[in-house]
């Protein structure tokens, strides 16, 4: 018989498989306090280059030649505009000024989540709100992908849901998510990919977009290291399938 | 009342012979058991005489909301389990606008049997993680994963536990009994293989112990929908799936 590795992929199975081995009753309090906003006083700026992921069937704006090519422009354009409005700062610079105490934290502190959820709700359907089926979902994102928090914004640009708190991470995404669709424009794809970037030392902000019945939602998931193509195709469907379900 | 899915992606990996067989051995142990024959093709209500072939059953109370369960369910010789047929209504779209009803008739489902003493209610499902299986899925306590120790099945196994994780989405609190391997045939390198591959990749407390074994006990008794307990030489089997009960009743906290 042919070794059983040649036909599954084992890591992501026995990974799948210990997700769903959590029990139900599974105490939230294991999760990462969603009130730590990521993107804090860690903060160390970008990594040198933000990595296009490969979508797997979702599709990648990677490898897409002059697609690729501006999608990376446009995130050095995006890079640039957040350096110049302050909202970015070079590791160096900002371990000095984290040691001198010169960092105001007025600028790192989280954004009422309250108020930009119900200004991004989308319209209820069946009896469930969007934002109703999706208060398991966070849950289920820590328990099958290790994320730490999330966030989840309408195209737009409005936000729907935000366990991560930090609009400095919204507007990241939102850029982030930008670039990727002006790259599929110009790649002339019908699909958009996923992109991640590091936000501090050991958290990396993935962003995926995903399309649902009720429209075009961008993902944003803080993970301690980038997902695979397989894990971002696992976040898509998982969300997909808490949007656009009306069962629960 | 709790709630077992008895479901799989792959079709013909004997869930149905699971099914029957389980609810047989939790209703011989005491429980107050209901076999819901979900699964439009399939055997359950095989055993039934023809005319009771035309009750009403499952897919009829999803459909009709005036039924109620008590006029659904069909008594067996053991006074503690009873069956409920798939009835005449044909199978529904997860996609249609109907839904959510049926989500609302699932949960009447549910709360009518438990209102009628039932402790164990066990699901025979359609093949497939959708559909009609995944409005199931979405109510159900549990959910228990017959899987073919056969090589070709191995390679259904991520898909299952893809269309698992969704389901988990959908239903926090379903909780992922395991699989259990069937028609396992010992004597054969890559049946025997198959099962060892498959323990050794998964959590162990993902793999049921019990291993229901290929056999012709289960293909007599499956072909006239009834337990393969009462067939002759069924002895071994009641044995086999008490052991599946008391792993299962384990796993659910019955027994810890």
């Amino acid at each position: 018989m042919d070794p059983i590795e040649s036909w599954v992929d084992v890591s992501e199975l026995r990974r799948m498989a210990d997700a769903l081995l959590i029990r139900p009753e599974h105490p939230e309090g294991s999760r990462a306090d969603p009130h730590a906003g990521p993107f804090g006083a860690q903060f160390e700026g970008f990594e040198a280059e933000p990595v296009l992921g490969n979508g797997g069937t979702l599709g990648s704006v990677a490898g897409q030649g002059r697609g690729a090519s501006k999608a990376r422009d446009a995130l050095a354009s995006a890079r640039e505009l957040a350096r110049k409005g302050g909202l970015l700062e070079g590791s160096g610079k900002r371990t000095r000024e984290l040691r001198s105490g010169g960092l105001e934290e007025k600028s790192l502190s989280p954004s009422p989540p309250k108020e930009k959820a119900e200004e991004g709700l989308p319209k209820e359907r069946d009896g469930n709100s969007v934002l109703e089926r999706l208060a398991p979902f966070g849950g289920w994102l820590h328990d099958a992908l290790g994320s730490r928090s999330y966030f989840l914004l309408e195209r737009s640009g409005k936000v729907v849901l935000d366990e991560a708190k930090s609009e400095k991470l919204h507007h990241l995404a939102r850029t982030l998510a930008q670039a990727a669709f002006t790259a599929k424009r110009q790649a002339g794809t019908a699909a958009v990919g996923n992109l991640h970037i590091k936000v501090e030392q050991g958290a990396i902000l993935e962003v995926i977009p995903v399309n649902t019945r009720e429209g075009l939602f961008i993902l944003g998931v803080l993970l301690d290291k980038p997902l695979v193509p397989r894990q971002v195709e696992t976040a898509a469907r998982g969300l997909q399938q808490v949007v656009d379900s009306s069962s629960f | 009342m709790v709630t077992i899915a008895i479901s799989s992606q792959k079709g013909g990996v004997g869930k149905t012979t699971v099914a029957i067989n389980l609810a047989h051995a939790f209703g011989r142990s005491g429980s107050r058991t209901v076999l819901v024959d979900a699964d439009p093709q399939g055997s359950v209500g095989l055993s039934l005489t023809r005319q009771s072939r035309l009750l009403s059953g499952f897919y009829d109370y999803i459909d009709d909301g005036e039924l109620k369960v008590e006029g659904l369910l069909v008594p067996t010789r053991m006074q503690t389990l009873s069956l409920i047929p798939a009835g005449q209504a044909s199978d529904y779209d997860l996609n249609g606008s109907s839904s959510a009803v049926v989500t609302s008739r699932l949960r009447n489902l549910h709360s009518e049997l438990e209102d009628l003493g039932m402790d164990i209610c066990i699901i025979d499902t359609a093949a497939g993680l959708f559909g009609a299986t995944a409005d199931v899925l979405s109510m159900a306590d549990a959910v228990l994963v017959p899987q073919q120790a056969e090589p070709l099945g191995i390679r259904s196994v991520p898909k299952m536990l893809e269309a698992l994780t969704r389901m988990r989405i959908a239903n926090p609190r379903l909780m992922i009994l395991g699989v259990v391997l069937t028609m396992m045939q010992e004597l054969l390198p890559e049946s025997r293989d198959t099962g060892q591959a498959l323990r050794a990749i998964m959590p162990p407390e993902m793999v049921m112990n019990t291993v229901v074994p290929r056999g012709d006990v289960f293909v007599k008794a499956s072909a006239r929908g009834l337990p393969a307990g009462v067939m002759d030489g069924g002895d071994e089997v009641l044995a086999l799936f008490d052991r599946l009960r008391i792993e299962i009743e384990s796993r659910l906290g019955f027994m810890s």
